[in-house]
Order: structure tokens, then sequence, then C-alpha cells
């Protein structure tokens, strides 16, 4: 049954993964001008998910908790080996699920969106400037898309599969170059090309500490399994629980992985490189960029907690706490439909952060999967807004309810998702209601505990209620208020409807994914409850920190303070921003005008990136520079003297030789007859004396060069 | 066949390819080709033929044997007892056939060669036997020979077929790495006058592979109390790791071993090449033909590590460990100052070259690591993880190196220029080229599933233990790494038009062009999935060497 259970999900890898090979290898001959590359790659992901709820099936039957297993191993040393491995447990199958269903939505959704990459004549991509001011026509790149994008949720699924951090960062790695190859997908557009890059270079510098991590728990621990097996052996997770951990070795591991998941999960400070990855079509922004491939930061935290010591989870909750109100504020005084999605994304990784930097895993995997629901939902429904207006510039937008109210709707139950509304007391609510309460919950525990940490508590309930302030703006700019251009508004046109299905099964997903499912004893977060992870570490050296256990969030008391308080924040969130658009009791100009500078400092996005291009990236290209000229002007110079040197050396020797040697010999036919003669005397035809004499010659030079330097070098 | 036939024809095959050559005329190019091509394919097949043939037939490469295997011994010069020793194993026997490999594939990648084909033609097959020899040689004089046979036909070649700067380019190689012969030269000789195999117990004899006539000589030398010098690599390394001959005082107060290391390794450094002597190296590159670039970076760097792991590192493990600190540093200064120097090119094929620095330099790091024992938390697995790194780094550097080359020779072709800036909308106008391109330089960038990774992993894992942080500096070379890789990507790939001259001669990839990079393309894909099918031949012996040079060190540790 195990091996089974391994091998299905195994299975979910391989298909999506053939799918894109054969795409990459035969995808433009397909029949049909690559339609079917669409069908092939939504049937290999779609069939991944039925082999997920296959291999949920299987495991309801089976005994063990857990499935750890290798697939091979890379080199093995002596009692150390270097192995690629998997484990399944209900997290890894509970995400698979959520990762093949979002991707098989996304995909269907695409096929659409897309659809002009299929016209027989190429694309006419306006936003291309070419000299001459022709028209930019190129060709079509559906294949490609698809193929991409299966090997993308190949990739992922490898992430979660993982047994291990090495196989882990395989997935990593991987998701992050088809997150490169899909954000430049515009390639002819300027930006597409620099953002790709800078997401990749951005991530690699949380992949530095992940390598780090790796480097140092490998030296000190001799192994990267996060998982036992059933012989017993050590793993990480272990090695953590048993005494022999050392403080010094988890906090150098624990930065590392914190590194790598903040570059992965656009955390501040280096969340840069993910409103910039909206340059990318819009369902990749809606797959990789927020309901996938970024959160795969928070996993990793979530699956190496007991690794963690908790200052250092202390620094992980005020790190996301930040992240979330700043990334909330951002996406107040965002102007663009994505990069305000896009804000909110990062805002709401905070979120998690500071869930999983609480000890609360389950809350913030919790999240992790509602937010992927509802967030999908609203990068899809800015896709048809963009598709059917042609821009994404909340300037030009508004009114569309009565142009598009199946966007409308579905986007509004998106919103009511991402602010987590629901009605305290009563268990009622979507699925973003269930998540944020977790946390908040899990925040009021933890400051009841630590008064002086109650910072945490409040940020985050502050973030509720910005959370609803952006999202109803978002939402009213688009939709509601007076259209502001007629030209936009006139030609916009309502979503296809494969496209409005996807948005209708997405917004059932957002409604429901945190609700049980009937006549099961089964809900996500039962899932998530149910896998073992182990607890947080206790702290160390910073006395008096107490971590809440991680079932605070479930205690009644907590839980109906946090309900509250957070229902309390939404609502005067939410009044606030009607008040301003619609009950017209603020003029937004007018508001603007008061708060001139702020608005204007996070319109500029807090000029963030070019302070990063001052501190960082000026001065590594001046180093680089500078030791471009190192190489011409002064380690070549020494060359060249010394070239020079022997050529004067050579000089004087012809002079020792015309002068001296010449004139004693008289002439040439005298030397060459003196050389025969001086030759005949060696000439014993005696191979050994030949190489006597090559060896002799060598060696006096190489006497007489140490008796020189000997003589330099002693005074 | 007996080994003696089989790995004279791998190496002289070419040689004699290079004879035929030399009776043809020089006006008909189609013959000269095929026989060149021909001479080259033998040595490759003959070499892959040695994984397949019957353990016990004598002539076999048998894999899980640690040591040295299809010895060749014949007496060559007998009064300094120089052998004709020939002899395989896991260090040597995949960079053999990269060799091999990489000669067929640059032979291809000349054809479109025409000046002075004949002449071309002599050179390459010259370059191929002296290539071929050096890592087929158990004999240091052979090994020197076959080394200094490499350096001739790449000056002609530099010189003559090169671009603008070729001659100041090849003088500069050829003062370069003549002076590092000149050093390792001298580093054999100390070890040759300082050498005893009287010192051998019996059973080290046997290990040595000595030829009856030394045995017999040995004899007598012990009789009548005189010494027997040696230059069988094999029996050295048995004298430095297990014996003191080369311990005592030599020069300035430090022993044999530690003066014949440094000497050794500062020639061999040139050659890989080591910050701060790699300038020679940017310089050829650029103004190298595509083919003799491909060569040179995938084949004569790889001579360097080569002889670090095969002659100064077992011979000297001593002076090696003394110096590991130093080698380490060198190396982690390499990977930083090649890839900054990289991030500042604006000549795509000096980028090129640049990231050669820096990859080479995991290399020099993976070797100090693994002749770290007994420091920091360095056990034996962790020096077998560093050298298996080092050599692994090399075999994917040849590959991914190659492979880089080659693209920018097609650029080059095509557009008669190489400014990162002047490019722009490769993608569309060449859509295979790009995609094949792509994949060599995410192989380049160290992407898990391509064969830069794994050299890289297993090094950056042994380091850490031996020094943290020059593992974490080496470990945040991936980010520039990165940045000028994707930045060159986004320059010439990228974008809407290529703007730059010779717009009309960006044509799509031709089939020859396909047949040399496919087989470097599916090379690096296969090597980063499956690394098995290197590890598996090179372990053993990478383990063999950790073990032998742990040994070693504790042995000196006792005696000093």
């Amino acid at each position: 049954m195990d091996t089974l259970l391994a091998n299905l999900l195994t299975l979910a890898v391989l298909v999506p993964l053939a799918a894109a090979v054969v795409l990459a290898l035969l995808g433009g001959k397909l029949p049909g001008h690559g339609r079917i590359s669409a069908w092939v790659a939504i049937g290999s992901v779609a069939t991944a998910f039925v082999i997920t709820l296959v291999a949920a099936f299987v495991y309801q039957q089976a005994s063990t908790e857990s499935v750890v297993g290798t697939y091979y191993t890379l080199i093995e040393l002596g009692e150390r080996s270097l192995r690629l491995t998997y484990a399944v447990d209900t997290l890894t199958i509970l995400l698979f699920g959520l990762v093949t269903f979002i991707a098989t939505a996304v995909m269907v959704y695409s096929t659409e969106y897309l659809h002009e990459e299929l016209a027989p004549g190429g694309v006419l991509d306006p936003d291309v400037r070419v000299p001459g001011h022709v028209p930019f026509i190129r060709p079509g790149r559906y294949n490609q898309f698809f193929a991409t994008l299966s090997f993308f949720v190949a990739s992922m699924l490898l992430l979660l599969i993982a047994g291990d951090l090495l196989t882990m960062f395989v997935g990593w790695e991987l998701v992050g170059i088809t997150s490169y190859l899909l954000i430049s997908f515009y390639r002819e557009r300027p930006l597409a090309g620099a953002a790709a890059t800078q997401a990749v270079i951005v991530n690699r510098i949380g992949d530095t500490g992940f390598l780090i991590a790796m480097m140092a728990l490998w030296s000190g621990v001799g192994t990267l399994s996060l998982f036992s097996d059933a012989s017993g052996s050590t793993s990480l997770l272990s090695w953590a629980a048993s005494s022999e951990a050392s403080t010094t070795l988890l906090t150098v591991a624990s930065i590392g992985l914190v590194l790598a998941a903040i570059g992965k999960s656009a955390q501040v400070p280096l969340y840069i490189w993910l409103p910039n990855a909206m340059a990318g079509p819009t369902p990749v922004s809606a797959l990789l960029h927020s309901a996938t491939m970024v959160a795969a930061g928070v996993y990793l935290l979530a699956r190496t907690l007991p690794l963690i010591p908790a200052e250092i989870l202390l620094g992980i909750a005020y790190l996301g706490a930040i992240t979330h109100i700043w990334g909330g504020c951002l996406a107040l005084a965002g102007t663009d439909f994505k990069r305000v999605l896009a804000f909110s994304t990062i805002s709401q990784l905070g979120l998690m952060f500071i869930g999983i930097g609480l000890g609360s895993r389950d809350a913030a995997l919790f999240h992790l999967v509602t937010h992927a629901c509802f967030k999908s939902l609203l990068f899809l429904a800015a896709g048809a807004v963009i598709h059917g207006c042609s821009t994404g510039d909340l300037r030009r937008l508004g009114g569309l309810a009565t142009k598009m109210p199946w966007t409308a709707g579905t986007m509004l139950v998106g919103v009511v998702g991402l602010i987590g509304l629901g009605i305290p007391g009563l268990q009622f609510g979507l699925s973003g209601y269930y998540s944020k309460e977790a946390i908040l919950a899990q925040a009021a525990a933890f400051a009841e505990a630590n008064p002086i940490h109650g910072l945490l508590y409040y940020l985050p309930l502050f973030g509720a209620g910005l959370t609803a302030l952006y999202a109803f703006r978002l939402w009213y700019l688009v939709f509601w208020i007076r259209p502001r251009d007629e030209g936009t508004y006139a030609h916009a046109h309502p979503a296809p409807p494969r496209m409005r299905a996807v948005l209708v099964v997405l917004a059932a997903a957002a409604i429901l994914a945190a609700m049980p499912i009937p006549g099961l004893e089964l809900s996500v977060w039962q899932s998530i409850h149910a896998t073992a992870g182990g607890e947080p570490r206790s702290a160390e050296w910073l006395v008096g920190l107490s971590l809440p256990t991680a079932d605070a969030h479930h205690d009644a008391e907590h839980s109906m303070v946090a309900e509250l308080s957070a229902l309390v924040a939404t609502v005067v969130g939410i009044l606030l921003i009607t008040a301003v658009y619609i009950w017209r009791q603020l003029d937004p100009s007018e508001l603007a005008q008061r708060f001139e500078t702020p608005v204007r400092f996070l319109r500029r996005e807090g000029r963030v990136e070019a302070f990063y291009n001052t501190v960082f990236v000026a001065p590594t290209l001046g180093l680089a520079s500078g030791l471009r000229w190192l190489d011409r002007h002064a380690i070549d110079p020494v060359i060249h003297s010394l070239a020079h040197m022997w050529i004067v050396l050579a000089r004087w020797q012809d002079v020792f030789d015309r002068r001296v040697v010449d004139s004693a010999v008289q002439g040439l036919s005298d030397r060459l007859w003196s050389w025969g003669v001086g030759l005949h005397l060696w000439q014993t035809g005696r191979l050994r004396q030949y190489v006597l004499m090559m060896t002799a010659a060598t060696t006096a030079i190489f006497l007489i060069a140490t008796f020189v330097w000997n003589l330099t070098r002693s005074p | 066949m007996t080994p003696l036939v089989w790995l004279s024809l791998i190496i002289f095959a070419p040689l004699v390819a290079a004879v035929v050559v030399a009776c043809l005329p020089a006006d008909r190019p189609g013959p000269l080709r095929w026989i060149t091509l021909a001479g080259l394919m033998a040595p490759l097949l003959l070499a892959k033929f040695l994984v397949v043939m019957p353990a016990d037939s004598g002539v076999a490469f048998v894999l899980g044997e640690p040591d040295v295997q299809s010895l060749v011994q014949v007496d060559w010069i007998p009064t300094f007892d120089i052998e004709y020793l020939l002899g395989l194993d896991g260090l040597s026997y995949p960079l053999l056939v990269l060799t091999a490999a990489l000669s067929v594939l640059a032979w291809i990648a000349s054809w479109t060669i025409t000046k002075g084909l004949k002449g071309y033609c002599l050179l390459f097959l010259v370059l191929a036997t002296g290539m071929l020899g050096v890592f087929l040689s158990l004999d240091l004089i052979l090994f020197y020979v076959f080394f200094e046979i490499v350096l001739f036909p790449m000056y002609f070649l530099i010189g003559l077929w090169g671009g603008e700067r070729k001659e100041y380019a090849a003088i500069k190689f050829f003062l370069y790495t003549l002076f590092g012969s000149v050093l390792i030269l001298v580093g054999i000789l100390i070890l040759y006058f300082t050498s005893d195999l009287t010192q051998l117990s019996d059973a080290q004899l046997v290990g040595a592979h000595l030829s009856d006539r030394t045995l017999a000589e040995i004899t007598a030398a012990r009789e009548a109390g005189e010494e027997v010098h040696t230059f069988n690599i094999m029996a050295l390394r048995a004298l430095g790791q297990s014996t003191e001959v080369f311990a005592d005082d030599f020069l300035f107060g430090k022993s044999a071993d530690w003066w014949a290391f440094v000497l050794l390794a500062f020639g061999f450094l040139i050659k890989v090449p080591t910050v701060p002597l790699h300038t020679w190296l940017p310089d050829a590159h650029v103004e190298a033909p595509t083919p003799v670039s491909m060569i040179l970076a995938g084949v004569l760097l790889k001579l360097g590590g080569y002889g670090l792991i095969r002659i100064a590192i077992p011979i000297c493990p001593d002076a090696a460990w003394e110096l590991s600190g130093v080698l380490a540093t060198l190396g982690v200064i390499s990977i930083l100052y090649g890839a900054l120097a990289a991030l500042a090119q604006s000549d795509f094929k000096r980028l090129v070259a640049y990231s050669s620095v820096s990859h080479m330099g995991f290399v020099v790091l993976g070797l100090a690591s693994g002749v770290s024992a007994g420091s920091g938390e360095v056990t034996t697995e962790t020096m077998e993880l560093g050298l298996s790194g080092a050599m692994y780094q090399m075999v994917a550097h040849g590959v991914v190196s190659a492979g880089l080359f080659f693209i920018v020779g097609m650029l080059y072709q095509r557009t008669g220029h190489r400014q990162l800036s002047r490019y722009g909308g490769i993608c569309n106008l060449l859509p295979r080229l790009s995609a094949l391109s792509l994949v060599i330089i995410f192989a380049a960038l160290g992407l898990p599933g391509l064969c830069g990774f794994i050299g890289e992993l297993f090094v950056l894992l042994s380091a850490w233990a031996y020094m943290p942080i020059v593992a974490g500096l080496a470990a945040f070379s991936l980010v520039l790494t990165a940045g000028y890789f994707l930045s060159a990507v986004q320059r010439v790939f990228l974008g809407p038009v290529y703007t730059g001259p010779n717009a009309e001669h960006l044509t799509e990839i031709t089939t020859r062009e396909l047949i040399v990079l496919v087989p470097l393309v599916l090379a690096a894909i296969c090597l980063g999935v499956y690394p098995e099918i290197v590890l598996a031949v090179m372990e053993p012996s990478a383990e063999l060497l950790a073990e032998q040079i742990a040994a070693g060190i504790s042995q000196a540790a006792a005696g000093g």
C-alpha cells in the first residue's frame, strides 16, 4: 500500500513532466496551429489531479502516517549518502490536490486568455516599440506557454513531494527557472526581460541561504533528509528533537532557510521582484506568483519548523508583520490592477509568516491553502478585466459591474474571501475567514503570554483593516464607481464563457475551501492538523519568550477575541472606503491632496528599487568594472614587463653572440665547422648519453637558479 | 589485443592520421577533413569500448575498480628509469572520454575552416595526441612530454587562425604556460632526485606497479646501500604517502615535497587558471577560432586540474594539506573574481571566458577541501566528496564551456561581431538555436537537473566542513553567475529586434551545427539528471585517493 501511494504521487509528478517534454519537442508540429498543445497540457495536469484524488483514497486505507523512500542515491560516502528522496503525508496530498486543481483551472482559463497566440498571421504586440514605427508582429507562442506551464506543475509537485532539503532545492530552483521563462513570456517588451532577470537574481540571494542551510546541516548532521524512514534512520527532524542538536548549527541553518523563504515568498526586504513579475501573462501571475510558487517559502518553513530556534521564529513573525503592513500600504496606493494584487499577495504571505513565526504551522498552512483559492480567483478576474478592456490601469477603469457582471460577482467573492469576512460565533464565513482567524487567535494567545510583543497582535489586526480598505477600493475602482475613461468603458466586453466558468469554479473553491466535506470526516484544516510536524523549539537565550501551544488558536477564548476584533477592524475598513468612493463623504482627490507626501511616497513604492540600485547593484557593477580594469592595467602590465625583460635579455645575448662569439670564430662557416666538430665529440650514438646531457643541462639551470635566488634572499 | 596496442592506438591514432594527411594534396579539402575526423573518432570509439570489454581480457575499464587498470609498461629510457607507462583509473577515464569526444565535436565545428586547411588538420591532430597522452601517462616525464606537445599546436592554432590580436594572444598564452611548464619540470626533477624506491616495503612495491628490471635494481641497490630514483607516478605516490623520503629539509627550511608541490601547483594553477594567473585566458579565448576555444576551455583547462589531482596532491599530500588553505582561498577568489569580471564584459566571448575562470575556481576549491583532513569537521567522506565534486565539475565544465563557446561562435559567424549591446531578438529570429543555447546557459548557471549543479553542490557541501566562510562566499557567487548570464541572455536573445550589423546573415542553426550542439545539450541533461553515469566511474578512485591522502597525512602527523 505504501509503495502504491508513493508510486501514484510520483506518477502525478511525471505525467505533467512528460507532457512538457513532448510539447517542447513536438509541440510546433501538432495539428490545429498548436491548439492541441493546450489540451495535452491540461490533460496531463488534470490526470495528476485525478491521481492525487486516488492517492488520497489510498491514503485513507493505508496504515502509516507517512511514506518515506528514496528515488536514487547521488553519492554514497561511507555511512552518509546524498539521496533524492520523497515523503508523502497528508500535507503532501493536500497540496498536490491544491496545485493540480488550481493549475487545471488556470490552464483551462488560459486557452481563452491566450487565444490570440493562435492567430495564423502572428501576434500584434502594441506594447513593443520597434524602430521605424511599424507595428510589431511576432509568431504566436501558445505551445510554448502550455509546455512551460506543465513543466512548472511537475517542478512544483517535486518540491512538494521532496523528503529532503536537496530534492526540495531541485524543485525550488526548477520552479524558479520556469518562473523566469514565464515572466519573460512577452520577451520583446523591455520590462519583461528585465523583470525576469531581476526575479532570478533576487531569488538567488535567497537560494544562497538555502545552500548555506544545506551545507551547514550536511556537515553537522550528515543527512539532509527531513523524515526518518521505517528503519528509524537519523533525519533532520529527529536530530533536532534529540539532545545532540547544537544551537549554533540550528541558528546558522535557520537563518539560511529563512533567507531562502524570504526570497521565494517575496518578504521584506527581498519582495521587489514580485510586483515586477506581473510583466508575465496574467494566468501565470495567478498560478505562480500568487497561489503556488511564492507559497513555497512558507511551505519550506512549515516543514522545517522544529529546526528553527524560537528567537529566530520571533524574527520571522516581526518580518511577516512588517511585510503584512507594508504590502497593504502599497496595495492601497497602487494604480495598476495586477500590481495591487501582487502587493496584496506579499501582504498575505507576510500574514503566513506571522503564523509560522508564532509557532502555528497549521494556521499558516491553512491560510496558504485558502489564499491560493481566493488569490488565483482575484488574478483571473483581473485577467478577465484586462482581457476585456485591454488595460489594467485603475485610473482608466470603472463601472464595469454592468458590463461584466459575472466577473464582478466572482471577484467580489474573492475580495470578501481575502478580507476574511465572517460571522463570529456561528463559525460561518468565507474560506479566508477561518484561516485568518486562526492566525489572529494564535497572535492573541501569543500577545497574552508575551505582553512585550503585543505589537504582533495589533499589527495583523491593523492589517486586517488595511486589507479591507485596499480590497474594496480595488473592487469599487474597477466595478462600481463611475467609469473614468469612456473609450475603455465603451469597448469593454465580458469574459468568454470558458473563462467565466473557471471564475465560478474558483469562486466556489474560495467559499468552500475551509468547510468540512459533508459526509466525510475530512477538511483542509483536519488534513493539515493531522500532519505530524513536531513542536517549535523553546527559547534559549531570550528569557521569558514563550510560544503558545500549537492549539492555542482553537481555544474558544482566544478565538472569540480574535474574531470579534478582526470583524471590527474589517468593518471599519469597509465603511471607511465605502464612505470615500460610494457615499462620497470624503472626496478621494481631496484626500490624495491632503496626504500628498505619503501618497507620493507609496505611489513610488518607497523608492526601494532605486535604493537597492544605488546601494547594492551599482557598487557591484563598479567593483566588476574595477576588476576588469585590474586585469588590463595591473596584471597585464606585469606580464608585459616580464616579457619585455626577456626581449632585452635576448638582445643582449644577440649582441654577445655577434661581438664575442662571432669575432672569436670568424664567420658562419667557421662556426658551423666548429659546431660540427664540437658535436662530434658528443655523438656517441647512445641515446642514454643524450638524455643525460639534457637532464644535466636542465638540472644545471635549476641549480643555478636556486643559487641565484639564494643569493638574493640571504642578506 | 594487448593494452599496449589499444592504449597506444588511442594516443597515436590522431598522429597516424596526421601522417596520412601530410601525404595528401593540400588543395582537396574533402579527404583532409574526413581523414582527420577518422583520426579523431578512433580514440573516442576505442576509449568507449574499454568499458564494455570483458574484465579478464586485460584491456578493459572495469567499473568499481579503484586502482589503475589496463597498465602498459615498456622501458623507454632505462638509464633514467623513464618508462612508457600508461594506464587508466576513475580519475583519468572520464577526462579521456571527454577529451576524445570534444575533439570530434570541435573538429565538426571546424568544418567551415578553409584557410590553410592542411596545416590546421595537422596541428589539430597533434593537439589531440598530446591531450590524450596526458590523461593516459603514468610516468612523469612521459606526462611532461605530452603536456608540452599540447602547447605547440595550440600556439600555432591561435596565432595563425585567430582573430585581430592573434599574435599577442598566442604569445601571451605560450609564455604564460611555458613558464608554468618550466616550474612543473623543476618540480618533477626535485621529486625524481629525492625519491628512493628502496624505502618502500615489498607490499608497496607490488602496489606501485614497477617493472621487473626496476625491482632487480632495487634489490641490488638495497645490498649496495644506494638509492633508486623513479618517475613512476604510482611509486612516487606510495613514497609520498607512506615514507619520509620527501620530508627532509630541502631549501630554506622547507621539505622537498613542499617545494615540489609549490612548483607543480604553480604550474598547474596557471593552466586552470587561477586568479591572478588568469589573464592569458580571456585573450587566448577571444582571439582563438571557435573550435580551438572549445578545446581550450573544454580540455586544456582540465590539464591543470588533472595535474593537481593526479600528481601534485597524491605525491605530496602533506604539502597539499599544509597549503590547502591557500588553495581554497585562491579557489574562492577565482570564483568571485571571474564572476565579477564577467559581469563587466561587453564582449560575449570574453564574458564566457571569465565564466570559465569562475567555474574552474570550484575545481580548485573542491581539491582544497579534498586534502583538508583533520581540520574543522572534515572526515574522509568530506574529502571524497570534495575530490568527486572537483572531478565532476571538470567534466561538467568541459561540456558546458565547449557548448558556450560554440554558441558564441555560431552567432559570431553569422553577424561578425560579439558585442552584447548590439544583439537582441535572437529568440524570435533563430528559435531552435536559442532553445538549445538556453539549455547550455542554464547548465552554466548551475540549474539542478543540468550538469553544472552536481559538481558545485558537492564542492560546496564539502567545503563548508573545512572553511564555512569560504563556502558561503562561493555559494554567493551563484547570484553573480545568474546576474551575468541572464543579463547576457536578455541582451542577446530577448528583445524585439536585432539591430546589429549583418542581420540578413542570421540564419537558423544548420544540420552540422546541430550535430555539434545536440550531443552537448544531451550530455548536459544526462549528467545533470543521472550523475551516476560518471560518478560510477570516478567514485571508487576518488574514494581510494581520499583514503590514501587521509592515511598519508596521519602518517606524517604521527612521524612529525
